[in-house]
């Protein structure tokens, strides 16, 4: 089976970059307080990161004075809560899985922008309140009990890479079944022959709606596409939504009909396979599907575990009674936080808008595609795998 | 037609946005290195002589900051009474030696290219002063062989090679000579983040594509590169 040896092949590569790297630091070197999991930065950004850590350092260290400060002094509320943003705004440009899961989501999927970056904003206020959770239960419940603050952010961290990576494997699993049933519905087309496009749309179409489930998503898009069309045959779609038989005939319809000289008049019949999945592409009709499924997925992955500053900003204010200065501080940071993953998710989807207008064709384009599609999704997996099994290994 | 080349547009513009968002991926994997410290010291360390030059042991005396000796209560306070008492603070520095023993317990002295082993610590005293609040740790390490600090010059550093723990020597004062040679004479070496961002930058400049950024390109190393030394001369 191609799925399975595709997962085989996958797995082993995973395993070999994993058995490739160095293993990681996840408990803090101090033995109290949960540290960022690491691995040896290398590549050409490793310069840019040592900056962002010097800023991240400065920052941090003037947060904590002007924290501190608090306790004698009345005030600096809107310093704490400026450097705090600031120091937001670093940390997410250095450690963290976060923006790695979120772009390479999107990547994977067709996300719109406005929900990369709403997702953003979502995880980050999930993280400061994870922290506040943490630090509240740290104070009032685990207290004495044996179990300590350091093992409830661990937990919430081993947790969260475990989400990672799980979301990574379901969406991989997701984009290799729909990869291959996209390259089935190449390797039918030579077979149908270029002279007989109403042979060969049935069978396209057949592969193109492997579920029935997928009727009234790809009538949906059929009509966005072809308004004049959609018309001629929205009774028999609207019929198709329970079962696919009636759903692919509808569909077929047009192609073999009105429309056969124009969705395929390339001499390549490859080029025609290219053509053909746009109208209900299964990877992106599910993605639809699951929105709000990997939509939780992406936010519980990324904003689960509470981040080191945050805990110990919080903690402090606790004890020193500065309850507002603390929540409005971590709350500044989240903020602080989400611009800096937003940017970047906006980053990657103008550049999705900007390469619409430089277009290319051929098959060569298509197949880079299909492994950045699926690379996208298996970077979250390899991701989710590293950091789970350097977590556990520093534990 | 249109549509048809709109369709294999996207696709391209997927390719490519794979591409732009696989390089961020990267990045931000890859940040996942680069932490940067959570835990701030104030940190003094005494070296402790005899006159025949030979050295005798190092004391570390480090003032943790308020949010870390904050954020230590919670998980040490057995009885929750909301401070840390004797038999808590006795715990805290178990846990923390015990952990530090893998970095070497912060602590790497060097005659050249060589480090100088040392012994691990025998007691780890943890206080808490209530009006700083914050911890104090002290713990003394003596050396595994006899160091002759007349024959070779010795470098002392305080660095977590993980960089969470940042350690701070403001000045030369916080290296005291104690019991050694008065010919023994310090250089107090405080290397400056902002000339190593920009070699670090320059490097990155003439990077080509066939030739590996060389190390140290990690933060590993980086934590060393940045540490505060000193460096004893009795020779």
């Amino acid at each position: 089976m191609r799925p399975k040896s595709a997962g085989l092949m996958s797995l082993a590569a995973t395993g070999l970059i994993l058995a490739a790297l160095h293993p990681a630091f996840a408990r803090s070197s101090i033995g109290i307080g949960t540290a960022d999991t690491m691995a040896e930065p290398s590549g050409p950004f490793a310069g840019l990161l040592v900056i962002v850590t010097l800023y991240q350092r400065e920052f941090f260290d003037a947060l904590r004075h002007a924290l501190v400060a608090m306790r004698t002094q009345p005030g600096g509320f809107l310093t704490l809560v400026g450097l705090s943003f600031v120091y937001g705004i670093f940390h997410a440009a250095g450690p963290g899985h976060g923006k790695a899961v979120i772009s390479a989501y999107m990547v994977a999927n067709e996300v719109q922008l406005r929900r990369g970056v709403f997702l953003s904003f979502v995880s980050a206020l999930l993280q400061a309140v994870s922290a506040v959770v943490c630090v509240g239960l740290g104070w009032y419940v685990l207290r004495g009990t044996g179990v300590s603050m350091t093992n409830a952010t661990d937990t919430l961290e081993l947790a969260s890479y475990c989400l990672v990576a799980l979301f990574g494997a379901v969406l991989l699993t997701r984009k290799l079944l729909a990869l291959v049933r996209r390259r089935g519905v190449r390797l039918a087309l030579p077979l149908a022959g270029a002279g007989e496009p109403a042979a060969f749309a049935p069978a396209a179409a057949g592969t193109a709606f492997p579920s029935g489930g997928s009727g009234p998503m790809a009538a949906a898009t059929f009509r966005m596409r072809h308004p004049s069309l959609a018309a001629e045959s929205a009774a028999t779609t609207v019929s198709g939504a329970g079962g696919g038989v009636a759903g692919r005939a509808a569909l077929v319809r047009p192609a073999s009909s009105g429309l056969d000289a124009s969705v395929c008049a390339a001499e390549d019949p490859d080029e025609c396979g290219c053509g053909r999945p746009h109208m209900a592409d299964p990877a992106q009709l599910s993605g639809k599907r699951l929105s709000l499924g990997s939509a939780m997925s992406v936010v519980f992955s990324t904003g689960l575990r509470p981040c080191a500053g945050a805990i110990v900003v919080l903690t402090f204010s606790l004890l020193n009674s500065l309850y507002l200065g603390g929540l409005l501080s971590v709350l500044a940071m989240s903020l602080g936080t989400a611009i800096t993953v937003s940017v970047l998710a906006t980053l990657a989807v103008f550049a999705k808008s900007l390469a619409l207008r430089a277009s290319g064709r051929g098959r060569v384009a298509a197949l880079l595609q299909d492994i950045m599609e699926v690379g996208g999704a298996a970077m979250i997996l390899l991701l989710g795998l590293l950091l789970v099994g350097a977590t556990l290994q520093g534990g | 037609m249109r549509q048809t080349r709109s369709v294999r547009s996207s696709r391209i513009a997927h390719a490519i946005a794979a591409v732009a968002g696989g390089l961020l991926s990267t990045l931000a994997g890859a940040t996942a290195a680069a932490a940067h410290p959570h835990v701030f010291v104030d940190a003094r360390m005494q070296i402790i002589g005899d006159k025949s030059g030979h050295l005798v042991a190092i004391r570390n005396i480090w003032w943790m900051d308020e949010l870390f000796s904050a954020s230590v209560i919670p998980d040490f306070d057995a009885n929750a009474n909301g401070r840390l008492d004797s038999d808590e603070l006795k715990a805290v520095g178990k846990q923390v030696k015990q952990s530090i023993a893998e970095w070497s317990y912060y602590t790497f002295l060097s005659h050249g290219a060589d480090d100088i082993a040392m012994q691990p610590p025998g007691d780890f005293d943890v206080i808490y002063s209530p009006s700083k609040g914050k911890l104090l740790f002290t713990f003394t390490m003596k050396p595994k062989h006899p160091v002759d600090l007349t024959k070779e010059a010795v470098t002392f550093s305080v660095y977590d090679k993980t960089y969470f723990v940042a350690f701070d020597f403001p000045d030369e004062g916080r290296f005291e000579l104690k019991n050694l040679p008065d010919k023994c004479r310090k250089q107090f070496v405080v290397p400056s983040p902002d000339d190593e961002a920009k070699r670090w930058m320059s490097s990155i400049a003439q990077f080509n594509s066939d030739q590996t950024v060389p190390t140290p390109s990690d933060g590993v190393d980086f934590s060393k590169v940045l540490a505060t030394r000193l460096e004893l001369d009795c020779r």
